[in-house]
């Protein structure tokens, strides 16, 4: 069964490209979101086993989101992908659990290892 | 405070914003897959001044405001050609070339997307070294008429009451291109560095 995953980000561009490098290693992007709230419901309606999740959306920080969904009893994993690469902020967005944190701009092996990473350890 | 400390103030911010301008060069390299030559400037009537010799085209101004515990903005620029050379070299050709609305939001989403990536680079170094927590908020894009832009940077730094403004022009000489980058900082940024040089 394919992995389900949604992709976060204000970013036309940037949706496609997480999209277009996902679709073609087997995983099923089941939807796109282009701000916070919008991730919060798709979320919770599309029950994806991982999100990608940009920082700095136009309605609130990802951080924000993270912070909403660790408290609702969704079952995905969240891997973070920003621009916004400062120490402090790293630390708070894995302390809430996400998976990893890529900064951009990163390379589609980066993004793989990472999506690969968070089902094998899921499959453990 | 002492004019010596305010200096020293104004030399850190100096080295800060140097640090910031040579991970924005990196970043620069990664996404457009070309070596990057950058060239501080001093601020001066002179800098902006190839986007008037462009005549009456329009560039490309991206803006991203400061958020969090840090005030000012940063302005990307690009010349039209420029752009047209960066999207052909990295966007899939059928949008480069592409005129349908979709690929010419796509080209849009691109340029704001490098000017993300590039602010945000300055900003980790300011905020990691002053211990703070900033991030750029999603960038705005205008074109204006070249003419203009220079006016346009001096009312923004007027209306933010700037105290630091630094410049800086990214040279791919690969592709024949030389966008503009442009910050400007309130004098809360000299407080900060204050601070942490107390503590």
């Amino acid at each position: 069964m394919k992995k389900k995953i949604l992709v976060v980000d204000d970013t036309i561009f940037m949706r496609a490209m997480i999209k277009d490098t996902l679709t073609e290693r087997g995983f099923e992007v089941v939807g796109e979101a282009a701000n916070g709230e919008s991730a919060i419901d798709l979320a919770h309606s599309l029950k994806p086993d991982l999100i990608t999740l940009d920082n700095v959306l136009p309605d609130m920080l990802g951080l924000e989101v993270l912070t909403i969904l660790s408290k609702s009893n969704l079952d995905c994993k969240v891997l973070m992908i920003s621009a916004v690469g400062q120490d402090s902020m790293k630390r708070k967005v894995m302390e809430l659990g996400a998976l990893a944190y890529i900064v951009k701009p990163f390379n589609t092996d980066q993004l793989l290892d990472e999506v690969n990473r968070a089902f094998a350890e899921n499959a453990a | 405070m002492s004019q010596s400390t305010r200096t020293n103030e104004v030399e850190a911010a100096a080295q800060l914003i140097n640090g910031g301008f040579s991970l924005a060069k990196k970043s620069m390299e990664q996404i457009l897959q070309t070596p990057i030559a950058i060239e501080r400037i001093e601020y001066d009537d002179q800098a902006l001044d190839r986007f008037a010799l462009v005549g009456g085209n329009e560039v490309h101004l991206l803006k991203t405001e400061l958020k969090g515990e840090l005030a000012g903005a940063c302005y990307l620029i690009f010349a039209n050609d420029d752009v047209e050379k960066i999207n052909h070299a990295c966007l899939p050709l059928d949008i480069s070339s592409g005129k349908s609305a979709d690929s010419e939001l796509m080209k849009v989403e691109f340029l704001k997307e490098i000017d993300n990536i590039l602010a945000a680079s300055v900003i980790t170094e300011f905020a990691n070294a002053l211990e703070i927590l900033a991030y750029g908020d999603v960038p705005s894009l205008v074109s204006i008429p070249s003419s203009t832009l220079h006016k346009y940077i001096e009312s923004e730094i007027k209306k933010n009451e700037t105290v630091i403004h630094s410049r800086a022009i990214f040279h791919g000489p690969a592709l024949s291109i030389s966008p503009h980058f442009i910050w400007i900082f309130q004098d809360e940024l000299l407080d900060k560095i204050k601070n942490i040089s107390n503590n």
